[in-house]
This record gives structure tokens, C-alpha cells and sequence, in this order.
């Protein structure tokens, strides 16, 4: 009984010294993503090696659905809860989460598109996929980008370069 | 109208089958939604209160080739005396660029921006009612359009200009139709239009619509030359602003005759809650003028004066439930009160 009474009071501050040496950990992680930016990536074949951020808004909002090749585009996008979605939805769309589904489902309402986005649920999928399927552009965190992937310039800079838009 | 319920029950049978179709490779081709909605109203009006089904709405997009699409829009909707199916939409089109498609079939008519963006899918819009102007069954505009028609996305800088250019049958006689029967006139009906999105205002789009027809609502009469012009502006963002207005200018082909003028406008705010973005309350006020003597609209009691708050609110990712009240004359008639409660979803299959 005496002992457990000398224990109680110290699990708050186990808890406190737990949060502590997690906290900074977890965070510096968080800026560690944040720094890296955000890749586009295209199929190895698509004829593009760089963009402007308006060009790459017209591509993500539909506005534009075939590359300079007439090849169709097909947009791969991250499912919610990702850092690199976070990063497109606020920079390319402008747009919370429900405006977006609001947005898709508008489009394809209105028979502007074929279909909506393709979902991926990891930077691997993404980058898996975007190799296979002709046309394809997506996103991933910087670190994540597969060796030998086509990662497109924004704005004339890659992911890490000063002024990179997507971070 | 067999014809039209035949092809009805083939675009629903479609939607029924679709899903196997769309499983079979990894770059799906069919994508499918469903809409609907049901609503309690009471009013003051002489119209039947309580609660009522919504219409469900299927919609079917699927790639044939790289290039050619096709969309189908059918709808069921509840009467009393029994469900009616119709085959609202069916487009095929072909994508030449991003600046040129091509399409044929039976459209939404780009003559006014909430009947081409909101049309029968009820949750995409903020309020419950659509505006007079646009309103299911008016005579004002023509709600659909049976023809060809180039749409096109043309860059300018950062910004986007969409327009749109078509040919097709015109009206028929009771207005409300949509050239199913094909060309009564004799002359084909002209529609066309301009957007704009300027990139320094993201979520801004502002626009301007024509239509051109000649009319015989009465067959004994000297057909009427009808000029509708439209312009919008639809500012998305939060705070929401969407302002339409139409022109109609109607001619009758006869000597000593003059133009009449009718206008008609309306003008809806919203404001999703900062703390609470789900919550979302609007109000919007619009207006049906009636020039005397229209040949095409006096005696439809279109004369209309209206007041409408309401709120909306996102309970779920793809459903809403809404509350509105409205404050309406009509024609000649006395200010009436209604209040509506609906709730409406969309089944989206849009991601893989």
C-alpha cells in the first residue's frame, strides 16, 4: 500500500518526461517533411521536365487533361490525412477537404471529366503507379521519391531549392 | 414520349451493369453516381405539403477510346401518380485538345450557370430551391439542349477562358421542352457563351450567354424571334456570392409588331461558419420581371418577387441536411411563407 501511494504520484511525471523526450522528436520529424517539400512526379515517358505553378494548378484542377503529346493525363492523388496532400490541397487547389470532394464531384456532374482522381494511399503506390500508368503525374514528400523517378521542376526549381513552391 | 422512357430504362439498366464493366482493368473506364433527396414542407401556398421524395439522379461517365467519352444523366422522379423516368442527359464526346471537344446529344443548357452546374444534383448546391429562373419545369429558359456542341479550356497566362458554342433544335411549342421532337421551327436554335477565371482571384469565374431561336408556342401565330442574354458571377470562397441575370427579348416575325423585354436576376450570398465549416447559412434574393404583352410569357404566371434564407448543413462527407424558409409572390398573388426541411447525398464512385 505504501509503495503504490510512493509510485502514484510519480506517473504524471513519467508521463510529462515521456512527452518531453517524444514531443521535440515527433516535431522535428514534422519539420524534417515540411522541409523536404513536396516532388511532382510524371510517368518516365511523359514529355514534360518543367512547369509553372499555373500550369500545374490547370493540370490538378482538370483544366488541362492532355499533355503537349495529346496523351491523356491522369492525376494520382494521395488519400486524406497526408502531410504532401496537405501541401496540394493548400498550395495548388486553395481548397479545404470537402470543397475538393465538392470539386470532383462537380466535375464529374458535369461531364467535364472522365473520372476523378486515382487514389493512392502511400508515397510507394504513388510512385509504383505513376511508372506504369502512361500519363500519370502525382505527388510525394521529397524524401520519398523512388530512384530513377521524373521528378518535374515548378517554377524552374526542384524540391530543396530556395523559392520551390511546394513545401 | 416512349421513346424517351426507352432510353431512360437503358441508361438506368446501364448504371444497374456499369460496376462489372469499370472492375475489369486497372485504368477503370465507368464511373457512376447516384443523387438524391427528400424534403417536409409547409406553406402558405396552394400546393401539396408534408414530405416528398426528391428525384434520383444516376449518372454514368465512361471512356469508349483515349478520346471519346460518354455521360448519362437519367432521372426517376415521384409523382402521384406514379414514377416517371427520364433520360435527361446523354453526351458523347470527343476530345480533340484541351481547347476543342466536341460533343453531340441531349445537354444541359449553357445559357444560365446554375442550370449547368447545379442542375438535378441537389446536394452540390448551397439551398434547397433553385432559382426561379432555373427552376424545373420553367418556361423562361430552355433547360436542355438537343444538338452539337465545342467547348474548349484556352490558357490566358495563369487564367482560364471557357466557352462554348452549339446548334441544335429549338423550342417547342410549350416552351418547356427540349427539341425532343425535333426542329419545329424550321430554324435551328444558336447557344453560346464565354467563361472566365482569373487566376489572381482563384474561385472566381465570371461569364456571359446567349441563345438565339425562333419560336412557334402557338402554331396559328406568327413564329417570335427570341434573343436570351445572360451574364454570371459566381465568386466561391468563403464568403460564397453567385449573381446571375437574364435578358429575353421577344420579336414575333410581323409587321407592326414590336420587341418585348423580360428580365430576371438573382443574387445568393453564403458563409460557412469559421468555427463550424460544416454549417453553412445563405440567403438569396431574386426576381421575374414580365414585360406586358411578351408574346411568349404573358398569361404563364411567371411574375415573380422572392426571399429565401436558409442553412445548410454538412453532416456527413457526401450528405447535407438543409433548412430553408422562404418569403415568395407570385405573379399577382399575395406574399406567401413556406419552410423546408430536406436532405440530400450524392454516391460518388469518383476515386479508385
Amino acid at each position: 500500500m505504501h509503495r503504490r501511494l510512493s509510485i502514484a504520484p510519480r506517473l504524471p511525471l513519467a508521463c510529462l518526461l515521456l512527452l518531453l523526450a517524444v514531443g521535440p522528436a515527433t516535431a522535428a520529424a514534422a519539420q524534417s517533411a515540411a522541409g523536404e517539400g513536396v516532388a511532382i512526379v510524371v510517368h518516365p515517358a511523359t514529355a514534360v521536365d518543367d512547369l509553372t505553378l499555373d500550369q500545374l494548378r490547370r493540370i490538378f484542377m482538370a483544366d488541362q487533361q492532355f499533355w503537349g503529346d495529346r496523351s491523356r493525363i491522369t492525376l494520382l492523388v494521395r488519400a486524406p490525412a497526408a502531410y504532401e496532400r496537405d501541401v496540394v490541397l493548400n498550395v495548388i487547389y486553395r481548397m479545404s477537404e470537402d470543397e475538393f470532394r465538392k470539386y470532383w464531384v462537380g466535375k464529374m456532374f458535369r461531364a467535364e471529366v472522365p473520372a476523378g482522381p486515382k487514389i493512392v494511399y502511400s508515397s510507394e503506390m504513388a510512385g509504383e503507379l505513376v511508372t506504369v500508368i502512361p500519363g500519370a503525374i502525382t505527388f510525394v514528400p521529397a524524401g520519398d521519391v523512388m530512384p530513377g523517378a521524373k521528378v518535374v521542376r515548378i517554377n524552374g526549381r526542384l524540391p530543396g531549392q530556395a523559392g520551390y513552391p511546394l513545401q | 414520349m416512349p421513346v424517351n422512357r426507352m432510353l431512360a430504362a437503358a441508361a438506368l439498366l446501364a448504371v444497374a451493369i456499369a460496376p462489372a464493366a469499370g472492375q475489369t482493368e486497372l485504368d477503370a473506364p465507368v464511373r457512376l453516381m447516384l443523387f438524391s433527396d427528400a424534403s417536409y414542407l409547409w406553406t402558405e401556398r396552394d400546393v401539396s405539403e408534408g414530405f416528398s421524395l426528391g428525384q434520383v439522379v444516376g449518372h454514368l461517365n465512361a471512356v469508349l477510346a483515349p478520346r471519346l467519352t460518354v455521360a448519362v444523366e437519367a432521372t426517376v422522379t415521384s409523382r402521384a401518380t406514379g414514377p416517371i423516368a427520364t433520360l435527361e442527359r446523354l453526351i458523347l464526346a470527343y476530345d480533340v485538345s484541351d481547347a476543342l471537344r466536341l460533343s453531340a446529344g441531349r445537354f444541359h443548357t449553357p445559357i444560365s450557370w446554375w442550370n449547368t452546374q447545379f442542375h438535378h444534383g441537389l446536394w452540390l448546391q448551397t439551398s434547397i430551391a433553385r432559382p426561379a429562373m432555373v427552376r424545373f419545369g420553367t418556361p423562361l429558359i430552355p433547360v436542355h439542349f438537343l444538338g452539337v456542341l465545342a467547348t474548349g479550356n484556352i490558357p490566358m497566362g495563369g487564367s482560364t477562358m471557357v466557352y462554348e458554342a452549339g446548334v441544335g433544335n429549338g423550342r417547342e411549342p410549350n416552351l418547356v421542352g427540349a427539341g425532343d421532337a425535333g426542329e419545329i421551327g424550321g430554324a435551328p436554335a444558336f447557344v453560346g457563351g464565354v467563361r472566365f477565371r482569373p487566376a489572381a482571384m482563384p474561385g472566381l469565374e465570371l461569364g456571359l450567354h446567349g441563345y438565339l431561336d425562333e419560336v412557334r408556342a402557338d402554331p396559328a401565330a406568327a413564329p417570335v424571334d427570341e434573343r436570351i442574354l445572360g451574364a454570371h458571377l459566381a465568386w466561391l470562397p468563403n464568403p460564397g456570392v453567385i449573381f446571375e441575370y437574364l435578358h429575353f427579348r421577344h420579336e414575333p416575325e410581323l409587321a407592326g409588331t414590336e420587341a418585348t423585354t423580360s428580365d430576371a436576376l438573382y443574387v445568393q450570398l453564403g458563409y460557412k461558419l469559421p468555427a463550424h465549416p460544416s454549417l453553412q447559412p445563405y440567403v438569396r434574393y431574386e426576381s421575374v420581371g414580365i414585360g406586358a404583352g411578351d408574346p411568349l410569357f404573358t398569361g404563364l404566371g411567371l411574375g415573380y418577387e422572392g426571399v429565401i434564407a436558409g442553412a445548410r448543413w454538412d453532416f456527413a462527407d457526401f450528405a447535407a441536411l438543409k433548412g430553408e424558409a422562404r418569403f415568395e409572390e407570385f405573379a399577382a398573388d399575395e406574399r406567401r411563407t413556406s419552410v423546408v426541411l430536406n436532405a440530400s447525398f450524392v454516391v460518388p464512385n469518383l476515386f479508385d
